[in-house]
């Protein structure tokens, strides 16, 4: 759950970017990092396998200055993907504000994203979170690949496999070239602010 | 596309998924054109490929083999350390100390438990916080320490004037019982157990609701007969209500509705929802050709979910 400090007109809030295995949730938080220089407070840290896979998480600190008389601070998180780390993702979610379901367009890849999207809402449940209900936005990564003509679903279809229900906000991206990466963040900055605004009545009109 | 260029493509294919990390995926591209290649003996060069795909088979199941392999919490730094410390203590902010505890323990959830044990014996001192970190030295040690470690770890707080006996027999109590839920003995020297699986989950069959049933997209059907029995086909769902499903087919798919008889159940049905796999079986309620509209000649499909196995 955020920070927030209303005296001292403060909010620090967690994103947490999830996802299937090697889908490309530490790539949107490199770019992050490399690209908007200006918001970020801190070191990007990552906690990885020798095979470049995050082990725990990766960590970025981001600062969106003053928003409607509040201080802004966000906390940007990814999770282990691989299925064995599911604790670990668990620990990860605690007192999450938002989330970035980062799905794989590759064919190969349909099962996983949908299993990593049900255990996304299983580890939700578990910490008294609704998936319907909390900030959540869904990104279509490596769109990039279009050019390559490997086998990749359609936006359409990763819509009807993954947000047929939920109905939430979806970007088409690619993690490696940039292409949507703000895009996702924002608006789910967006969505998630909103929320808290309504949790805690924090913004000044 | 003729097979020299279809074995091309495909191991483009796998390079692409080797590249990305997807093992697994480009190991199944390997196996098939490994396949490919040796039903056709006309192919130029067919032994030299054959060897050079044989050799990135193995590099990729040594790949995967290792990834599979249970990894060690590694050595991390400080600044992780202390970032863990931080950001994953859910303590409370009333007891003195406890952000101590709360920062050891989330060192503990994390693997770096030789930090972590440090960190709570330095707590012993605090007359509130003993006992709770104590027991968190139990608790974590289960995953690090065999039986008999563990054991011996209880026995030297036995001489430590700063537990009273009345705690030393409490974390007695403790200790058998993280011992008994491991499936280990007190005093026993058995090597570790490795940590019990997180999901907890457990095959078993669900009786099946109307409102337990998600919104399904696609379900993923084995034929029960004909001359594709066993294959699986991926139909998309055209309504649902509960655990009614209704498909449309269309004429080319005649086979598959053949397959599908009145009154038959069929089990190991995959349904696609957005937020869940889950697996199951149906009982086919009703089939028939439609006679007229736009989808004449096609055939609608009733299928009636009975129940899912979760696990």
């Amino acid at each position: 759950m955020a920070t927030v400090n209303l005296k001292n007109r403060e909010i620090e809030c967690k994103i947490v970017y999830y996802g299937p295995g090697r889908c490309g949730k530490t790539t949107n938080l490199d770019y992050i990092h490399r690209t908007f220089k200006k918001q970020v407070r801190g070191e990007m840290i990552s906690i990885d396998t020798d095979g470049d896979r995050t082990l725990f998480f990766d960590f970025l600190p981001i600062g969106l200055g003053q928003i409607k008389g509040c201080d802004i601070k966000v906390q940007l998180y990814t999770v282990p993907g691989q299925v064995q780390y599911r604790s670990t993702r668990q620990l990860v979610l605690k007192g999450v504000d938002g989330i970035i379901f980062v799905a794989d367009s590759l064919k190969v890849r349909r099962e996983k994203n949908m299993e990593s999207l049900k255990d996304l809402h299983e580890n939700l449940k578990k910490a008294g979170l609704n998936i319907l209900r909390i900030p959540l936005v869904m990104q279509y990564n490596k769109r990039d690949l279009e050019k390559t003509e490997m086998p990749l679903m359609s936006v359409e279809q990763m819509e009807r496999d993954l947000n047929r229900q939920l109905r939430v906000p979806s970007f088409p991206a690619s993690a490696v070239t940039g292409q949507g990466v703000g895009a996702t963040l924002t608006q789910t900055l967006k969505k998630t602010l909103k929320y808290l605004h309504k949790e805690f009545q924090w913004a000044q009109e | 596309m003729n097979l020299a260029e279809k074995i091309k493509w495909k191991i483009e294919e796998a390079e692409l998924y080797r590249n990305q990390g997807l093992i697994n995926e480009a190991l199944d591209i390997y196996r098939a054109v490994d396949a490919m290649i040796r039903k056709n003996s006309r192919i130029k060069n067919r032994e030299t490929l054959l060897a050079k795909i044989s050799a990135r088979i193995d590099l990729l199941n040594r790949n995967w083999e290792n990834l599979k392999a249970p990894s060690q919490a590694p050595e991390i730094s400080d600044q992780a350390r202390d970032l863990i410390r931080e950001m994953f203590s859910f303590d409370d902010p009333h007891v003195k100390g406890s952000s101590s505890l709360g920062g050891a323990v989330s060192l503990a959830e994390f693997g770096q438990y030789d930090q972590a044990r440090k960190e709570l014996e330095s707590l012993f001192d605090y007359d509130h916080l003993r006992m709770e970190a104590a027991r968190n030295i139990l608790q974590y040690g289960i995953r690090h320490l065999s039986s008999k470690e563990l054991t011996l770890v209880y026995q030297q707080w036995q001489s430590d004037e700063r537990f009273s006996a009345d705690e030393i027999k409490r974390l007695g109590e403790i200790l058998e019982q993280v011992l008994e839920n491991a499936g280990r003995k007190a005093n026993a020297g058995a090597p570790a157990a490795p940590e019990p699986a997180s999901d907890g989950s457990e095959d078993r069959d669900e009786e099946v609701d109307d409102e337990d049933i998600l919104d399904i997209s696609t379900i993923g059907l084995p034929l029960p007969t004909g001359s594709r029995a066993g294959e699986k086909v991926e139909l998309d769902i055209n309504f649902q209500n509960g655990r009614q499903i209704n498909l449309v087919l269309s004429k080319g798919q005649k086979e598959i509705v053949n397959s599908l008889e009145t009154g038959g159940r069929i089990a190991g049905v995959i349904f696609y929802s957005p937020v869940a796999i889950f697996s199951g079986t149906v009982y086919v309620a009703a089939k028939k050709e439609i006679g007229s509209g736009p989808k004449q000649g096609d055939y609608t499909v009733d299928l009636k979910i009975l129940h899912i196995e979760s696990g």
